[in-house]
């Protein structure tokens, strides 16, 4: 009897893997050019499932944060560990999270929770160039594109979903990148979505002859 | 007309955070490096158009400076202590090739959390120059005070007052009852920076600045007598000196060059292009336009150069 239960169980686990998906997601501009750093999201508009959550990691190096953005779930953590010699102060005014970890060095002892969805712009209140994004997901199923343009998003069940799309030059809102995507049960699905861009407006981070130095 | 600031009252306020909590500490080294070539058309701020002469120079400098970033209450200020060596040679006149020294002391403060936040910046600084001239061996004291308003991330600008003093050798005495320590002057400068982001990459520049002090003036010893018979005699000079570098050589044979110190004021305009190539790196190419006021004179002067600027 007790094999039979093994064999039963492990039945019912391959069949929960091969239910589950993985959605790949091309994001390209106006032009066709591969756009990296953008937040692809796979929503299921009936039932935003509530799984286990990821913690984050945004990290300062050489008085950059890397990576430039990252998404995660909401609810959850992100810590800052810093990898330079000097202090930072990192902040954000974001309605998402407003919050303020003043001058440290090393990795701060607790990590900052993101429980609202949305965009959170960071800054490092010493070095005015440093910026970043963390996107607060509302969903369990979301990608970063990578260099590629591509998002790769594993373990999506099937359904009827909402694909969208969030990038920092995102021109207009997000609803406007807004694709219905069905996920089958046995098999991947794919789709490229074209988004709008605007410029980014940031301090660059390189002297001047007339300033002195950074901006 | 100027009132003596004394450098120590700076410092003072700079080592002020010193003593603030035990939080504070030396943070970070701080690099930079510059390369520029620069001409100018009037070199030797001649007030008659006769008198101008122009040269070329290369300068390069590079500069070590560590930053001791304060704590507690003060945790929006830092000081940078630097120390800057640098060169520069021109193209016709040689002998006002030279290297300096700068030892400098820079306080930096950040009146909030953010980055359209205004800032104050503090700064000492006494360049020791050794020129090939050694007549023209001095110290340029500066003491700068200004503050930077960054209004979103693609534009800025900065208001600051400078307090300017030459200190250099006393020339051999011409004409009695005047002084002959041409390269003794102070000025005082009330400038404004702003700078606007083409692209992120391309940063416009521009300067305006007022200036009122004691400026050097240039002319030969045929021009001279007009200038002395504008002030009302010779010993209305604060300073002369026959000089050794725009000399009969320029001006013709038994010419000699006067250079002399009055008092006066005047403006400065420039613009600067800059592109950065780097997160340290970027190059320029800046103009700037000067008119001096000297009693009844004016000289100008066209200031052209392209720069090379390093940062780390």
């Amino acid at each position: 009897m007790k094999a039979y239960r093994w064999i039963a169980l492990s039945l019912l686990m391959q069949a929960g893997v091969a239910s589950a998906a993985t959605v790949t997601v091309t994001v390209v501009d106006s032009k066709g050019e591969k756009v990296d750093n953008a937040v692809v999201t796979v929503t299921d508009p009936a039932s935003p499932s509530a799984g286990k959550v990821n913690d984050g990691t945004v990290t300062q190096i050489d008085k950059e944060f890397v990576p430039f953005v990252i998404a995660v779930e909401q609810g959850a953590k992100v810590s800052f560990p810093n990898k330079d010699s000097t202090r930072h102060h990192v902040y954000s005014f974001s309605d998402a999270k407003q919050f303020e970890i003043p001058l440290y060095s090393g990795t701060p002892g607790e990590p900052v929770a993101f429980d609202k969805p949305g965009v959170v712009a960071l800054g490092c209140n010493i070095h005015d160039w440093m910026s970043s994004y963390i996107y607060v997901s509302p969903t369990p199923y979301f990608g970063v594109t990578d260099q590629r343009g591509v998002a790769t998003i594993n373990q999506v069940p099937a359904g009827e979903f909402q694909v969208e799309v969030w990038h920092p030059e995102l021109k207009g809102d997000v609803a406007s990148t807004r694709q219905n995507l069905g996920v089958g049960e046995d098999g991947s699905s794919a789709l490229t979505i074209e988004i709008s861009k605007k410029r980014l407006w940031k301090s660059w981070r390189s002297p001047t002859a007339n300033g002195g130095g950074y901006r | 007309m100027i009132s003596k600031i004394k450098f120590g009252s700076v410092v003072s306020l700079c080592l002020l955070g010193v003593s603030a909590p035990a939080s504070a500490e030396w943070v970070d080294w701080q690099h930079a490096a510059s390369l520029r070539v620069e001409h100018n058309d009037n070199l030797n701020q001649a007030v008659f158009s006769e008198d101008e002469l122009s040269d070329s120079f290369a300068r390069a400098d590079v500069e070590i400076g560590r930053l001791y970033q304060l704590g507690g209450r003060f945790s929006n200020s830092r000081i940078k202590f630097g120390l800057g060596v640098g060169g520069e040679i021109y193209n016709h006149y040689d002998e006002m090739n030279k290297v300096s020294v700068t030892p400098s002391l820079v306080y930096f403060h950040k009146f909030g959390l953010g980055h359209t936040v205004p800032k104050l910046r503090l700064e000492w600084q006494s360049e020791r120059e050794k020129v090939d001239d050694e007549q023209r061996e001095r110290w340029l004291h500066r003491l700068d005070a200004s503050v930077n308003k960054p209004f979103n991330h693609r534009f800025d600008v900065s208001v600051g007052l400078a307090y300017l003093k030459s200190d250099g050798r006393d020339w051999d005495a011409v004409v009695e009852q005047v002084d002959s320590d041409v390269l003794d002057f102070e000025q005082l400068h009330l400038y404004s920076n702003a700078r606007f982001a083409l692209l992120p990459r391309l940063m416009l520049g521009a300067q305006a600045r007022y200036l009122d002090g004691e400026f050097h003036g240039q002319c030969s010893g045929d021009t001279i007598g007009m200038i002395i018979d504008g002030i009302g005699g010779p010993e209305n000079f604060t300073a002369f000196g026959l000089d050794g570098v725009f000399n009969e050589a320029d001006f013709g044979e038994g010419v000699p060059g006067c250079r002399y110190v009055l008092d006066g004021d005047g403006y400065q305009l420039g613009l600067d292009l800059n592109y950065a190539l780097t997160k340290q790196l970027s190059v320029a190419v800046g103009y700037s336009y000067q008119s001096i006021d000297i009693e009844e004179w004016t000289y100008e002067n066209n200031i052209g150069r392209l720069s090379l600027q390093y940062l780390r």
